[in-house]
């Protein structure tokens, strides 16, 4: 078994916008314990100007006044922690999130397919980035070890046995985590390093600081066996973030909506399946929340596509009210296709499909802006012709001459026109209440231009124009 | 010496590279109209390019134009997008011209802002042929993007701009005015701007749109059958054909 543990430093901060490393304010998150309130994280911002997490708020505040501050919030975190843990579900089916910034993964069942340690690092690294997420990776064949070298920053990969040890035993002791009273023993004790304490008899150890110490150590380099569970994904994907500022527009709503879509994106991938559907519900302040429905003509796992799409549906809502926490529920999920790529095909090969053009298009003009004009068995002309939207069948019709451009109504014709055709007479739907008894004729202007015109049978002086050969 | 000869030993010299070469190379699918082909340096209209055709008024042929080319193209199971066409593409008579109309997309957005919008997105795509834009107003910038767009997806560009905006910039590759010329029943193309060609006018008689549209141009028929032809009003005062089913 190779464990992977992904660890997250900063991730009480880039939960809001103010962990992004170009927002220009100092901020921090602040952890009250009674009525001691110190940081546990600090912006890129606030860390130039010395502020780093541990230091308590009065003093961060004497180096920068202007510092903003926001209640650490551990729901909120745990809430971030498992949706980070879905997107890692694409990597691995043994992952499992370690409260309350890290997440462990099983490595070695994936390696194969993912293409050997060293393409997975990547894979994570740059997955990460595009969330804005500060990562630290610590790789081992013991759990515990993983998490410690991931908080460690102890960057080499201890793959097999001996390696962990040698690893180990490089580390200063203020790495484990062990409480107050055992690294002030330690310390009395002279011990320095990993390698020192793993030297002492397990029994000293125990009597004087308790089983806890020795049982951590045992686990740490393998001798104890750590088993826990896997994490179970749910049967449905419903996922929420809080906003830290509330959002008074849509274009606030990409960046946690960003994080929703990675998590989303990660457990389509996992259960090979594409959404249809997603409906985002916005809470808003005071007013009762609202909903969004996106749509998508294929199912789709893409999360650059799941993203556009939701953006440039967002971009058309005006909000009711400022929104102050985001709901993703995947609402239509279906089995997606993997559909062969032809060989041959031709080298501008489209980097995108028909459908997600149209997802694109139709998220910001809507649905029914988007139509595939066929032609319907019916003579009346306004009933010639079906919107439909990728339809594949359609039946062959010969007509006569017609018009390439037709009106949506037709208009009373009020210039001088001159027929230079025989009439046409279409007569029909008298069953449906749109009953058309015309005479059609195509008729010039003095420009030259054609038109298609019709008197109603049942008025004999008015000529209406209906379309125009183009 | 003669031109041919010249372009043959110009052809012939491997360390001669000739700016108008550049373009003529891109892919192209013809207009269907060989005098028209002719006048054009990349025989037809070309991928990668943004064309402007200039239009006065509706119902001179300017849509009949490139029914040929959008015919080959969706024949071939390639995908044409139809942006804000001033009124209803009528399936019956793309049906009559032999379009494949299940790879026609026809794209309502709400005004000319959306519109440059789609286009861009559909033309970046890569996934059409062929783009065709209807807009009323637009600014160089806005061409000028529609041109790299078509570049990205190497896909045709097409647009439609009233003949009003002939005097403005554009970054166009090709820009054409379409007039009717209603005594000779020829639309006449005048080709205003063309990348590595000669501006030139180009006439189409209005009998050489019937193969594309599948029935006869309806401009034309008069002259040869014996419709009579009536004003309107006088039309109206006349019984026409009582018939009853």
């Amino acid at each position: 078994m190779l464990w992977a543990a992904l660890y997250f430093p900063q991730l009480p901060l880039e939960g809001s916008p103010w962990g992004h490393p170009d927002y220009p304010h100092p901020a921090a998150i602040v952890h009250s314990v009674g009525t001691k309130r110190s940081l546990v994280a600090a912006n890129t911002a606030a860390i130039k100007l010395g502020i780093n997490a541990g230091l308590p708020l009065k003093n961060a505040y004497a180096v920068a006044p202007n510092l903003q501050v926001q209640e650490f919030d551990e729901h909120a975190q745990a809430e971030h922690l498992k949706q980070l843990t879905l997107w890692a579900m694409q990597y691995s089916s043994w992952v499992s999130p370690e409260a309350p910034d890290t997440i462990l993964i099983e490595a070695e069942a994936s390696l194969k397919l993912f293409g050997g340690l060293r393409e997975l690092y990547r894979r994570w690294l740059t997955d990460a980035a595009r969330q804005h997420l500060t990562l630290h990776i610590g790789i081992a064949t013991t759990q515990k070890a993983a998490v410690l070298f991931a908080k460690a920053g102890q960057r080499m990969p201890a793959t097999d046995t001996q390696t962990l040890s040698i690893l180990l035993n490089s580390l200063a002791v203020e790495h484990l985590p062990l409480d107050a009273f055992v690294f002030k023993g330690l310390r009395q004790s002279g011990i320095r390093t990993v390698k020192q304490l793993r030297e002492l008899k397990p029994a000293a150890l125990t009597r004087r600081f308790g089983t806890h110490i020795t049982d951590y150590l045992y686990k740490l380099d393998g001798t104890l066996p750590d088993p826990r569970d896997a994490f179970v994904p749910p049967e449905t994907f419903v996922e929420g973030a809080d906003l830290p500022l509330e959002a008074p527009d849509t274009g606030a709503l990409t960046f946690p909506l960003n994080r929703l879509l990675n998590a989303l994106s990660g457990y389509l991938t996992l259960n090979d399946l594409g959404v249809r559907e997603l409906t985002l519900r916005l809470t808003h302040h005071k007013v009762e929340e609202s909903a969004v429905i996106i749509g998508f003509l294929d199912p789709t796992s893409n999360r650059t596509h799941l993203l556009k799409t939701a953006v440039e549906r967002l971009a058309n809502i005006v909000l009711p009210a400022p929104v102050l926490r985001i709901t993703l529920h995947a609402t239509d999920l279906a089995p997606i296709e993997r559909n062969a790529r032809d060989l041959f095909q031709k080298s501008h090969a489209q980097a995108h499909s028909i459908e997600q053009v149209m997802d694109n298009l139709a998220a910001r003009l809507g649905r029914e802006a988007l139509y595939i004009a066929l032609p319907d068995d019916d003579h009346r002309p306004e009933k010639a012709w079906l919107a439909e939207v990728l339809k594949t069948q359609h039946p062959k019709f010969q007509w006569p001459a017609r018009p390439l451009w037709l009106y949506p109504k037709p208009q009373e014709a009020n210039c001088h026109l001159t027929v230079i055709s025989a009439a046409e007479r279409i007569e029909n739907g008298w069953w449906d209440n749109i009953d058309v008894r015309r005479d059609y004729f195509i008729a010039s202007d003095p420009n030259g231009a054609c038109y298609w015109v019709y008197k109603p049978r049942n008025a004999n002086n008015r000529w209406f124009i209906h379309g125009i050969f183009a | 010496m003669n031109t041919v000869a010249l372009e043959s030993l110009l052809k012939s010299q491997v360390g001669v590279w000739r700016g108008s070469d550049r373009y003529n190379d891109a892919d192209s699918v013809s207009t269907g109209f060989a005098a028209l082909d002719a006048a054009l340096p990349s025989r037809g209209w070309a991928s990668g390019c943004l064309t402007e055709l200039l239009v006065g008024n509706h119902g001179i042929g300017e849509f009949s134009l490139l029914l040929p080319a959008i015919k080959q193209l969706t024949n071939q199971a390639q995908w044409v997008a139809l942006i804000q066409p001033p009124f209803i593409p009528y399936a019956p008579a793309l049906g009559n011209a032999g379009v494949k109309l299940e790879q026609l997309l026809v794209v309502n957005p709400p005004d000319d802002k959306s519109a440059l919008w789609a286009s861009e997105q559909c033309l970046r795509s890569g996934v059409f042929a062929c783009v065709i834009t209807w807009a009323q107003r637009s600014t160089p910038q806005k061409q000028r993007r529609l041109q790299i767009a078509s570049e990205t997806g190497s896909s045709i560009a097409i647009m439609y701009r009233p003949s009003s905006t002939r005097s403005e910039h554009s970054p166009a590759a090709l820009r054409l005015t379409l007039n009717q010329n209603p005594s000779a029943s020829q639309l006449m193309l005048d080709i205003i701007k063309v990348r590595n060609g000669k501006p030139q006018s180009v006439e189409l008689g209005l009998h050489t749109f019937d193969q594309p549209q599948g029935v006869a141009w309806p401009g034309m028929s008069h002259s040869q059958t014996s419709v009579n032809v009536l004003s309107l009003h006088d039309l109206a005062l006349a019984a026409v054909m009582p018939k009853h089913n």
